[in-house]
């Protein structure tokens, strides 16, 4: 070991120590780990010795995070966030505020008296919104704001239609549309506004916070100008003559156009058939006009003899599989239809000639006429073989019937 | 004092066994920061007559933190204010009374004695064999 003393008068020392052996090793081990509750404050502890550490944890398990529900709130709320689950598995469900509404913010009052509403309120003259005419709103909406001077320029459209308001319920976003086409009364501290109802059925709540915004309507337009030069006096058609130039022009009687002339009158005979009397059938006369048709000659006439000097096809009327039916010429003179059943053919109720073609399929039955004056000697047999043919002629005149029957095989 | 040294050194070593010793410098109480120091501790033999003086400048055994036998470490409170001799045992080769002279030099090369004196190697007594 070394000794050192001072040589010379000083401050300063030195001293020297021996350094004992190095000692083993201090050993450190894990013990037991042991699971804590999630948030807890974790632990460690030294179960062993100083020199021989064994050291026991205690750790919080880690929570497992879900969203759970998302709800929207109302406008103007705190959003929330509750955890619906446990410590160890949390469901957080979230409330979310809606966005406020645009426009200045009032609060609604119930009364419908048109006075003074309080500062920052509004109110109508009527609890229900379709009989709504009157708005008293404050002149200082509900975040303090003088908004006199901004509400009284509502009315300043120089269109009749001045506009809408909108009134907005905060909370769930309901409205009412209230239009206005009047002056608005300045009252100083409030003002009264004339409207009309437009949409929305459900009144505000006392208090409920309400946005009001204003859709003002433009500024109407200049009024359009024509060509002062012949503009049309009273009496006389307006024709243009470019796009903002009208004159007029003085026509008597029908007009015709002439294309990009001026119209004129119409000449009878020429432009149009001249007027006749009577109730004649007209005929064109081939000059531009008409004369009377004559009956037997022009046209066929009921009460009148004609003479035809041509012929005439017909389309037969298909009476498909024939059941009982009445015959009856105003179907045609000319029917046919097929056998495929017994059936009873009744004589027709007003005089006329029927001819109509029966065809017998497999199934054919016996056809009984009905109600016919004569029934004897009525041609050939009526048989129900199939695909025979018959003609049967119907006759009834003067209330006289009859039928004769033609086998076409 | 003859050598100019700030202190005078004597002390016994023993060969046989590691010389494991620690030094502190204070200065009015406080300890002395080492850093940057370099230090070297020679033992030169001591002439036949015994009057003290060097046979030789030429050192029998040197101890220097170049080498690694001496070494700056820190103390307790994290600092580098312990010169720690460390000389394996059976490495020492001298025996008997050898004139120590303990110096350091910065990095400006200025050199400061810091101790001169008399150091006896021999065996320690207390060995088993």
């Amino acid at each position: 070991m070394l000794r050192f003393s001072p040589a010379s008068g000083g401050s300063i020392s030195i001293s020297s120590f021996i350094r004992g052996p190095q000692g083993a090793a201090a050993t450190v081990a894990i013990g037991a780990v042991a699971t804590l509750a999630p948030g807890a404050t974790p632990t460690v502890a030294n179960v062993g010795t100083t020199e021989d550490a064994v050291l026991n944890f205690g750790l919080p398990t880690t929570p497992t995070i879900s969203v759970g529900t998302t709800t929207t709130k109302s406008a103007g709320t705190s959003a929330t966030a509750a955890n619906s689950g446990t410590a160890s598995a949390q469901v957080y469900d979230f409330g979310i505020p809606r966005g406020a509404d645009g426009g200045l913010k009032f609060a609604f009052e119930s009364s419908t008296t048109m006075a003074a509403p309080s500062s920052g309120g509004v109110r109508f003259n009527n609890a229900t919104p379709g009989s709504i005419t009157q708005v008293a709103i404050s002149a200082t909406d509900a975040d303090g704001n003088p908004v006199r001077p901004y509400m009284l320029t509502w009315d300043d459209s120089t269109n009749t239609a001045k506009g809408a308001i909108v009134f907005k319920r905060e909370a769930n976003g309901t409205a009412i549309i209230l239009l206005f086409n009047g002056t608005i009364t300045d009252n100083t501290t409030w003002l009264q506004i004339p409207v009309t109802w437009s949409a929305g059925v459900t009144l505000f709540s006392a208090a409920d916070p309400v946005y009001v915004r204003p859709d003002i309507t433009g500024n109407k337009g200049a009024d359009g100008s024509l060509s002062a030069s012949g503009t049309p006096t009273v009496g006389q058609l307006g024709v243009w003559t470019s796009a903002t130039a009208l004159k007029g022009v003085s026509v008597t009687g029908l007009v015709k156009g002439n294309g990009a002339s001026d119209p004129t009158a119409a000449v009878s005979g020429t432009d149009y058939a001249p007027a006749t009397s009577g109730s004649a059938i007209l005929k064109g006369n081939g000059s531009g006009g008409f004369s009377a048709a004559t009956a037997g000659t022009d046209y066929l006439d009921k009460g009148t003899t004609s003479l035809i000097t041509k012929g005439f096809t017909v389309t037969p009327n298909n009476l498909g599989n024939i059941t009982n039916f009445t015959i009856d010429a105003a179907l045609g003179n000319y029917q046919y239809g097929t056998n495929h059943a017994a059936a009873t053919w009744t004589a027709p109720t007003a005089d006329c000639a029927v001819d109509i073609l029966v065809t017998n399929d497999a199934t054919a039955g016996s056809i009984t006429f009905s109600g016919f004056t004569v029934g004897s000697n009525t041609g050939d047999a009526l048989t129900t073989t199939n695909t025979s043919k018959f003609i049967i002629s119907i006759r009834r005149i003067n209330s006289v019937s009859t039928y004769t029957v033609k086998a076409l095989q | 004092m003859l050598s100019g040294a700030l202190f005078n050194l004597s002390g016994e070593v023993a060969i046989n066994a590691t010389w494991a010793e620690d030094i502190y410098f204070t200065q009015s109480g406080q300890p002395m920061d080492l850093t940057g120091l370099a230090f070297r501790m020679t033992f030169r033999a001591c002439e036949q007559s015994g009057r003290g003086y060097p046979s030789s400048v030429s050192p029998c055994l040197t101890l220097s933190t170049d080498d690694g036998t001496l070494s700056i470490v820190d103390d307790d409170d994290g600092y580098a204010r312990v010169l720690r001799i460390t000389k394996a045992a059976g490495t020492i080769g001298i025996y008997g009374d050898y004139i120590c002279d303990l110096s350091s030099e910065d990095a400006d090369d200025v050199i400061t004695p810091w101790a001169h004196g008399v150091v006896t190697f021999r065996n320690n007594p207390a060995i088993w064999s």
